[in-house]
């Protein structure tokens, strides 16, 4: 990988070291993003705790690192872990803010260094095509976290008043005897489960094609779990231009007006879900 | 996908040979969105002295954090942080 130079350093293991070596260069370098230009100015704010922020560059691009040990944060204190991966956030949106397109890291990287030759430095040089291409592929776009519920009891309420099958079914269950009754009952569920089974499908596909046409690029994400008397239709991850925000936030709220409908967004935030996989050549036209 | 899940789970991918990780170790659990809430409504009202004004002042910029975090469930089911290759 290094110009076919024989690395016989051992492989990384979990073991602890020292924060630098006896040489005082880094063991390690936390990466937050790769940003950018040259020669940022300076960041002001500390990063995970309390370390200096600095900028790795090669190019027009750079790598904002802190120094540190060569292994990862031990995770087991889930304060103290909430912390970082809040200031890690908060480090990226700030880059992100400040800079423009940038491509955040997941929490948590943290590079192997070389006493002769800076890794990072080398990964940046051998990845910089694919780094800028991916970084102008994003500038100016945000993400956006889309989530659209249902209300079931209304949904349910519509679908049992719009079946006739339905109707004609329930208008006399009240003068039948109670085994038949109940028989017609289950009958009646069953019809009426079909009908939102594919109401669901008619939706999810019909606002994911409304909701495409307002984004640059989306991302159908698994659903998740949803609060009381609500179930979720679609989670989607959305990269949108910021010029063009308006016209999502317009389709969200006509989508989140409907009855029975109701629309969670989350952003904008730096695209951790289109960093990966995308060139410039990706985007749709 | 929350933001949580973002910034644990996604983000640009470096090759694992010059990376060192946390193999098997699930990252997202009750105890951690649990405690990135409680963090979040701290640093809302400005509780976390130890972070100063000009990260203060940019809480109001982290607006995906501020409507995130409170509607995280306790009882979400847990994901293990394992790197899928995409």
């Amino acid at each position: 990988m290094l110009d076919g130079q024989h690395d016989s350093r051992p492989a990384p293991t979990l073991a602890p070291s020292a924060a630098v070596d006896h040489d005082g260069h880094p063991s390690g370098r936390y990466v937050y993003c790769i940003a950018p230009g040259s020669e940022p100015a300076p960041l002001e704010e500390a990063g995970i705790d309390g370390a200096v922020v600095y900028p790795v560059a090669w190019r027009d691009l750079h790598a904002l690192v802190h120094d540190g040990p060569a292994e990862p944060y031990q995770v087991a204190d889930p304060a103290l872990t909430a912390e970082r991966i809040l200031r890690h956030h908060q480090i990226v949106t700030s880059a992100w803010q400040r800079l423009g397109a940038i491509l955040p890291m997941r929490f948590n990287t943290v590079i192997v260094e070389d006493e002769v030759r800076g890794v990072l430095a080398a990964w940046l040089e051998e990845n910089y095509s694919s780094l800028r291409a991916k970084q102008a592929a994003l500038a100016g776009k945000a993400e956006y976290g889309v989530q659209v519920f249902w209300e079931t009891a209304v949904i349910l309420r519509e679908t049992f008043a719009a079946n006739p099958e339905i109707r004609q079914l329930e208008a006399d269950l009240a003068s039948l005897p109670r085994g038949t009754a109940y028989l017609r009952r289950q009958q009646v569920e069953l019809i009426a489960k079909r009908e939102v089974d594919a109401r669901a499908l008619r939706d999810c596909q019909g606002l994911t094609d409304r909701l495409r046409r307002c984004v640059d690029l989306l991302r159908v994400e698994k659903p998740r779990q949803a609060g009381e008397g609500q179930q979720q239709l679609l989670n989607l991850a959305c990269l949108v231009s910021r010029e063009r925000e308006t016209d999502l936030m317009q389709e969200l709220a006509q989508i989140d007006h409907q009855a029975g409908y109701a629309v969670r967004l989350v952003g904008p935030m730096p695209p951790y879900s289109f960093c990966s996989g995308m060139t410039g050549r990706e985007l749709p036209g | 996908m929350d933001l949580l899940d973002r910034v644990l789970e996604r983000g640009l991918i470096v090759q694992a040979d010059i990376i060192v990780t946390l193999a098997g170790v699930p990252l997202i659990g009750i105890n951690l969105r649990a405690a990135v809430a409680g963090m979040e409504t701290m640093t809302k009202y400005g509780l976390m002295t130890d972070w100063d004004t000009s990260i203060r002042a940019r809480e109001q910029e982290t607006s995906s954090l501020a409507r995130t975090l409170p509607q995280l469930s306790a009882a979400a089911p847990e994901q293990s942080a394992e790197r899928v290759a995409e």
